[in-house]
């Protein structure tokens, strides 16, 4: 298996410098031959990449430990879900997956555009086989997947304890993919800037590919939130750790391109914004991607120390370097078509919302290399935590909602202040109505403050959804399901994009109950001993010892009483894994009665069953959970398939009620 | 043959030892309220980004411990926390005080921020005196149908 791998990986690399020559030359003299061959050499590495995870799966499948990736992340006791998960369980194969991804997305966009981008296919291809050449030149001579040990173990180290959890299933091949995914509109974006045709139709090739790498990239990073909700035992879901920090960045820089692309579709501006947006995406997942796995930064994703350190580092520089460069080059034509007229338009609110995502973005960024910054230039070691980003993200995110609400009312270009009042009236009654009563019932006003923000953005939200439905039924006479569904055919933009907002709002609402409104005791119980925290009251019923096929088991029982009944009862775990015994994890007890999760953590015991547990209440986070599923399925209908008539550029569909003037008919 | 027993009993010991050896096995005292919030207030000093509330390490069992002696002793929690940085460094404060360096941290989004509204004003006045010339386009047109539906519908 070995030897079918690396041969892949090698005939990977030498036909995608084929390709990449191909591309080229046969852009630059216009062979039709050599760019056709060129496509082919991309679906080529493609299949060479894919041979490659194929044999190194079945290596792991097979315990083939003379490989020193199977041998050190694998062991034949491990179920074999997780013998697949140790796959990206490491620098050398989550790289190979981020490799196979590219080649994937790369091959069905080139499928798919081949006739349409006719101009831009040939450096589009050439961009791809030059990230996939790259990653190939490091899995080929840095850091292969197929090295071979010179002594064959009997058996694996076995996997890491912290990956070996359902959550790690799904929540690295989606972070990797995401960040991944962004090579394919960074290589539209590159090619157009290198042809120079930086019209309208390459937007939306751009656009649907960075929506999806937005999406699978979100994805990932609520599967680890909640991942580290279940496991981590800290009682939250994000800590403002520097990788789920970097993880976030591309998704900021993407989100923020996602609206001002819509500016520059339907008013021909911001172009060079757009661009930068786009580079800066793609240069934050490759950043990201290296971080996971360099111990750059510490971070509890670190796993090893690696040599790749140099070579994407210097990769992100030359990147840089390039595209800045083609950026300056293309200044001429990248000229706005027309001027921002008035602060209240739509595109001064898209521009808002660029201004606080970016900020947010740059605010995190900074946090997340000051460590390094505070080492070289002062002796302290100062580690970045939530407090800094709390206080500085929190304010940033609370704007932002409150954009989320009035943005939609805008209308391009300018907007009369009369109209404007007449649709935010309501929404801000809403919003007073909200605050009064929870500036008298929360202990803290910030929250009643930032409640009353999202229940003006969320009425506007569903006001706009009202709006809509009542006209078409009036129009067409269609049941609010059928009127819903036509809406979202119509208009999916819009509407989908709404309901994006939607999920947003949700997750918002979870995230700052919990973060204003966690409470936490500890307790030393005795079987049979109970504690109080908040209206519950906590019995330990006694440990238990297992051992299951890799892993002794530590199971502390607990039953969670309220008012004398009991409500539920919980198990919370920890796990020592054979040859990881000094790290052992955990499976936080969690259950959540009404709107509350009541999260247990095991801390220490004795061997005559006394316990030490952690317990938190953290009220609404199912909401965060919830929020997480809408965005998903939201983003999903942004892929449905449009009427053609919304296809035309620059034109929407119709019956799309444009709220401005709305108030005025 | 008696050797051989005492072999086994000794393995046997071994791998209990081994067994148990891996495993935190007492039991913390109590933590009072006021010792969690402290501990909040502290870097687990092994494992990044977690509190030493929130850290399952063996470490920050100890620390957690400790802060609840101090307090039992009467010291109050500045005096605890300043104990902790003498020791560890003012990194081990989670929102360490905005002072010397640490003010840079604080200033670094501040400036960007202010950067980026800069670059904001200057494109708007820019860009603004063009406008009153400028014909209408197809935006606007799309308004003018989207106004005439409203109107059509509203009837």
């Amino acid at each position: 298996m070995a030897q079918i791998g690396a041969g892949s990986l090698l005939l990977g690399l030498v036909l995608a410098a084929y390709g990449l020559v191909a591309s080229i030359v046969g852009a630059r003299w216009r062979l039709a031959e050599l760019v056709e061959s060129a496509i082919r050499a991309v679906w080529g590495v493609t299949a060479f990449i894919v041979i490659a995870v194929a044999a190194l799966v079945t290596a792991f499948l097979r315990h083939d430990f003379r490989l020193a990736y199977v041998a050190g992340r694998s062991s034949r006791d491990m179920p074999t879900q997780y013998v697949l998960a140790a796959l990206w369980g490491g620098q050398e194969g989550s790289l190979l997956y981020w490799t196979m991804i590219v080649g994937l997305l790369g091959s069905l966009a080139l499928v798919l555009h081949r006739r349409r981008d006719r101009a831009l296919i040939p450096y589009v291809a050439a961009t791809l086989l030059s990230v996939m050449g790259y990653l190939l030149v490091i899995l080929n001579f840095v850091t292969s997947p197929f090295t071979l040990l010179p002594t064959t173990p009997p058996d694996g180290a076995g996997l890491n304890p912290l990956l070996r959890d359902p959550g790690m299933m799904f929540h690295p091949p989606f972070l990797l993919a995401g960040y991944a995914s962004f090579t394919v509109p960074f290589a539209f974006g590159a090619a157009a800037l290198i042809t120079g045709r930086l019209g309208a139709e390459w937007l939306r090739a751009i656009r649907r590919w960075t929506l999806i790498a937005w999406g699978i990239l979100g994805t990932g990073l609520l599967l680890g939130a909640w991942w580290a909700y279940h496991v981590l035992g800290w009682g939250g879901y994000w800590g403002w750790d520097p990788v789920e920090n970097l993880a976030l960045l591309p998704w900021l820089t993407s989100t923020a391109f996602l609206h001002s692309v819509i500016v520059q579709e339907r008013r021909g501006m911001l172009k060079v914004w757009n661009l930068a947006l786009l580079l800066a995406s793609f240069l934050l997942s490759v950043f990201g991607t290296f971080v996971v796995r360099s111990g750059l930064l510490s971070s509890v994703h670190a796993f090893a120390v690696s040599p790749i350190a140099p070579w994407f580092l210097g990769y992100v520089a030359a990147v840089t370097i390039i595209g800045i460069g083609l950026l300056i080059y293309r200044l001429p034509s990248l000229q706005s078509e027309r001027v921002i007229e008035s602060v209240t338009s739509r595109e001064a609110g898209f521009l808002l919302n660029n201004l606080l995502l970016t900020a947010m973005a740059f605010a995190t960024f900074w946090g997340t290399v000051f460590p390094l910054f505070s080492e070289i230039f002062s002796s302290t070691k100062l580690t970045v935590g939530p407090p800094f980003y709390n206080q500085v993200n929190g304010p940033l995110l609370l704007a932002l909602v409150a954009l989320m609400g009035i943005g939609p009312l805008l209308a391009w270009r300018r907007t009369a202040w009369r109209p404007l009042w007449r649709q935010v009236r309501w929404p801000l009654l809403g919003a007073g109505l909200v605050l009064v009563p929870l500036l008298a019932l929360l202990s803290k006003p910030v929250a009643a403050i930032a409640y009353a923000v999202v229940a003006f953005t969320a009425i506007v939200t569903l006001l706009e959804y009202v709006h809509a439905l009542l006209a078409r039924r009036r129009n067409a006479h269609e049941s609010v399901l059928t009127a819903f569904v036509h809406l979202l055919r119509r208009n999916n933009r819009r509407y989908g994009g709404y309901i994006v907002h939607l999920a947003m709002l949700c997750i918002a609402v979870g995230v700052i109950a919990s973060n204003l409104f966690q409470q936490e005791r500890q307790f030393v119980l005795k079987p049979g001993e109970q504690g109080q925290i908040g209206p519950y009251t906590i019995v330990y019923n006694g440990l238990q010892d297992k051992r299951v096929a890799d892993a002794e088991v530590i199971a502390a029982q607990v039953s969670i009483l309220r008012n004398g009944r009991q409500q539920d009862s919980v198990t919370t775990y920890r796990f020592f894994y054979r040859n990881y015994e000094d790290q052992p994890t955990a499976r936080m007890g969690i259950t959540t009665l009404g709107m509350t999760d009541i999260y247990v953590v095991l801390d220490r015991w004795e061997n005559d069953g006394t316990a030490s547990l952690r317990v938190y209440l953290n009220p609404l986070v199912s909401w965060i959970w919830l929020g997480g599923v809408v965005y998903i399925l939201g983003t999903l209908t942004l892929f449905w398939p449009q009427v053609a008539a919304v296809r035309l550029p620059a034109r929407r569909a119709a019956p799309e009620p444009v709220p401005s003037q709305a108030a005025s008919s | 043959m008696r050797q051989c027993h005492h072999r086994f009993l000794l393995l046997l010991a071994m791998v209990v030892l081994s067994l148990l050896a891996g495993h935190p096995v007492f039991a913390a005292e109590g933590l009072s309220p006021e010792a969690l919030k402290i501990a909040n207030e502290l870097n687990c000093p092994v494992c990044e980004g977690q509190s030493v509330r929130d850290s399952n390490s063996q470490l920050a069992g100890e620390m957690r411990q400790l802060i609840q002696q101090m307090l039992d002793a009467g010291q109050t929690p500045d005096q605890i926390k300043a104990y902790f940085v003498q020791r560890y460094g003012v990194g081990i404060l989670r929102d360490p005080p905005k002072e010397g360096f640490v003010w840079t941290l604080w200033w670094g989004p501040v400036v960007g921020l202010v950067i980026g509204i800069a670059v904001l004003t200057l494109y708007f006045q820019s860009r603004k005196r063009p406008s009153a010339v400028q014909p209408a386009d197809e935006t606007d047109l799309t308004d003018v149908e989207a106004v005439a539906q409203r109107w059509l519908t509203s009837e």
